[in-house]
């Protein structure tokens, strides 16, 4: 019986001829996406409003301290970019991916549940605004649009080919977790080289927290729903991560342990504003595969490979740590999963992937080996963006004298570039940005603030200047009661 | 089986024991490395032809004709990624592999 109160039995087995005549064929797959219904100009309009919604504006302050609702995009710069074209891998780090990455993430994550840790009455405006059909539905429309932008690169980018078998997939996800763990992990190498090793430290587990503090949230996305016996082998995975029921093992409770001995706070996406667009591509991606479940195959592909090399790179990051903060931090996150993800490597292959092959044919291998190849792709775009923002921020007193010295160039005549010149009172919004060129700034009266990272500010007073390189992260605030300040596009030269 | 990656600007031919293997582009740009024995009389594919018309490779010995589905569902398999290729080939861990450069008759135009 259903819940109609209908007998369903008639109507399930009504044979074919007596059912109603066939309709007329409609493509109905042509009206649910952006392109029919929605032209492109009607997407930026609706991205534009999305971007709008007052939840998203600029906040007060750089740490948004206990309140998940609040996920600045910077409405400002959203009317000039063109989301309507995939980006390319090499504009994959630029100022209109870090605005689609945002978004994506806000529109992903109102499938999760966030609540703050006091204070919710404060903050109940917010938690209905973010939750709320009109932002759910918004968020819905141009959804298609955002992915497109940012994840279609990734179709150029890998082609699989060739009659695959269940032993070449073993052979070819062995060989990846054999070179991996033959590697050192360069984002340790750089963290270990860094100026300020403790700085680039924190830097990473900012970064990670972004995934880490709702782990495996992506992956709840492919526990339901009837799949038969590889549907709860995946679930074992997903329970481990859930630490079983048991908080303090839940692996969401051991990470905010680790961010609190490195002086970090472990508030979900208190750090939003220092998100990489890589960190937010690689937490959007797993939404992206698992959302979508027509890309179900890619990503069990991309869990495989993850869980399986993740042991190694936890084991780095655990030793990386010591060597950084001694003995005080807390590293049991990475020696858990150190421990825990060489069973889940197995479990995800020998019990995910390699059933699903068996039952569901060879037919399933390319997008399985595609998940595996465009997770490796986003990591390793990654671990690039990562180690060139430590190494800005590490040359932060070079950037400072370069522009100097451009600055001089320009006041003598001897360099032209373009500039726009700003007269601010004291900021009372802020949002971090990218640009996609050098910018050189150069404060005419009062004190600006470049702020590169949670921990670190370089202040400009009156006839100082800095570079700010393409792609590398910072927000700017004015610290006195008004400031005159220049900003010069310096174009890509290196 | 071995996993072998390389350069495919710089390698599109492999020889791996006694069997050999070459890269061709197809069409719509994507590639395949194919088993370069021909079926009938084990005539080397690298040197035949593409039809243009037909969209299929002609072996250069007896015209054997190998559609494009048919290049995909048997080739070896195979990923190109960040402007490299990764192979996955069906032979013994000792069986010793050789990248070389070769021109390939066969690639489409």
């Amino acid at each position: 019986m259903n819940d109609s109160g209908h007998t369903s039995l008639p109507v399930a087995l009504a044979p074919a001829e007596t059912a109603a005549p066939a309709a007329v064929e409609h493509d109905y797959s042509l009206t649910a996406v952006p392109g029919w219904w929605w032209q492109p100009q009607d997407v930026k309009h609706l991205i534009e409003l999305y971007a709008a919604r007052p939840i998203f504006d600029d906040t007060a302050e750089w740490l948004i301290r206990d309140n998940p609702y609040r996920r600045p995009i910077d409405r400002q710069s959203i009317k000039d970019f063109d989301f309507s074209q995939p980006l390319n891998k090499s504009a994959a780090l630029g100022a209109s991916a870090l605005a689609a990455h945002r978004m994506l993430l806000n529109i992903y994550e109102t499938d999760l549940i966030f609540l703050p840790d006091k204070n919710f009455e404060a903050k109940r405006k917010d938690f209905a605004s973010y939750y709320s059909n009109d932002n759910k539905l918004l968020g819905e429309v141009i959804r298609p649009t955002l992915e497109a932008h940012v994840f279609d690169f990734l179709k150029d980018e890998i082609n699989v080919t060739g009659k695959w078998s269940l032993e070449a997939v073993k052979s070819y996800l062995q060989s990846l977790i054999a070179k991996h763990e033959q590697s050192e992990l360069e984002l340790c190498t750089a963290i270990l080289s860094s100026a300020d090793p403790q700085r680039a430290c924190r830097a990473l587990m900012v970064q990670l927290a972004c995934d880490f503090l709702t782990e495996a949230s992506a992956s709840t996305r492919n526990i339901l729903g009837k799949y038969g016996d590889i549907q709860s082998e995946f679930f074992k995975i997903v329970i481990d991560d859930y630490g079983y029921g048991v908080h303090p093992a839940k692996h969401s409770t051991l990470y905010e342990n680790t961010l609190a001995t490195c002086g970090l706070i472990s508030e979900a996406h208190a750090y939003w504003q220092f998100y990489l667009s890589s960190s937010l591509a690689l937490s959007n991606y797993y939404h992206y595969v698992s959302r979508d479940h027509s890309k179900y195959f890619q990503a069990i592909g991309a869990i495989a490979v993850a869980e399986s090399m993740f042991s190694h790179t936890c084991h780095k990051i655990s030793q990386m740590l010591h060597a950084v903060f001694g003995k005080t931090v807390d590293t049991y996150y990475f020696d858990e999963h150190f421990h825990i993800d060489a069973h889940h490597g197995r479990m995800a292959f020998e019990h995910v992937v390699a059933p699903a092959i068996e039952r569901h044919g060879n037919a399933v291998i390319p997008d399985i080996v595609r998940g595996m190849e465009e997770l490796q792709v986003l990591t390793s775009l990654a671990d690039e963006d990562f180690i060139a923002q430590v190494s800005f921020c590490d040359e932060a007193e070079d950037l400072k004298a370069a522009g100097r010295r451009i600055h001089a160039q320009i006041l003598e005549g001897s360099v032209e570039k373009p500039a726009t010149t700003h007269v601010a009172n004291r900021s009372q919004s802020l949002v971090t940005r990218v640009y996609d060129q050098d910018q050189l700034y150069v404060v005419e009266s009062g004190e600006l603030d470049l702020v590169l990272g949670p921990d670190q500010t370089v202040r400009l007073g009156r006839g100082e200047a800095m570079i700010v390189k393409r792609e590398r992260l910072h927000g700017t605030a004015v610290v006195s009661d008004e400031s005159l300040y220049s900003v010069y596009e310096m174009g890509n030269e290196r | 089986m071995q996993v072998v990656t390389f350069d495919p600007q710089q390698f599109n031919f492999i020889t791996a024991g006694e069997s050999s293997y070459f890269l061709l582009r197809l069409p719509d740009g994507s590639m395949v490395l194919y088993d370069d024995c021909c079926d009938h009389r084990g005539g080397p594919l690298h040197l035949g032809h593409w039809d243009d018309t037909r969209k299929c490779l002609v072996c250069p010995w007896h015209a054997s004709k190998y559609s494009e589905k048919v290049l995909r569902s048997r080739a070896i398999p195979l990923i190109q990624h960040s402007g490299r290729v990764t192979a996955v080939l069906d032979t013994a861990p000792t069986t010793q592999i050789k990248l070389v450069r070769k021109t390939i008759l066969a690639q489409p135009r």
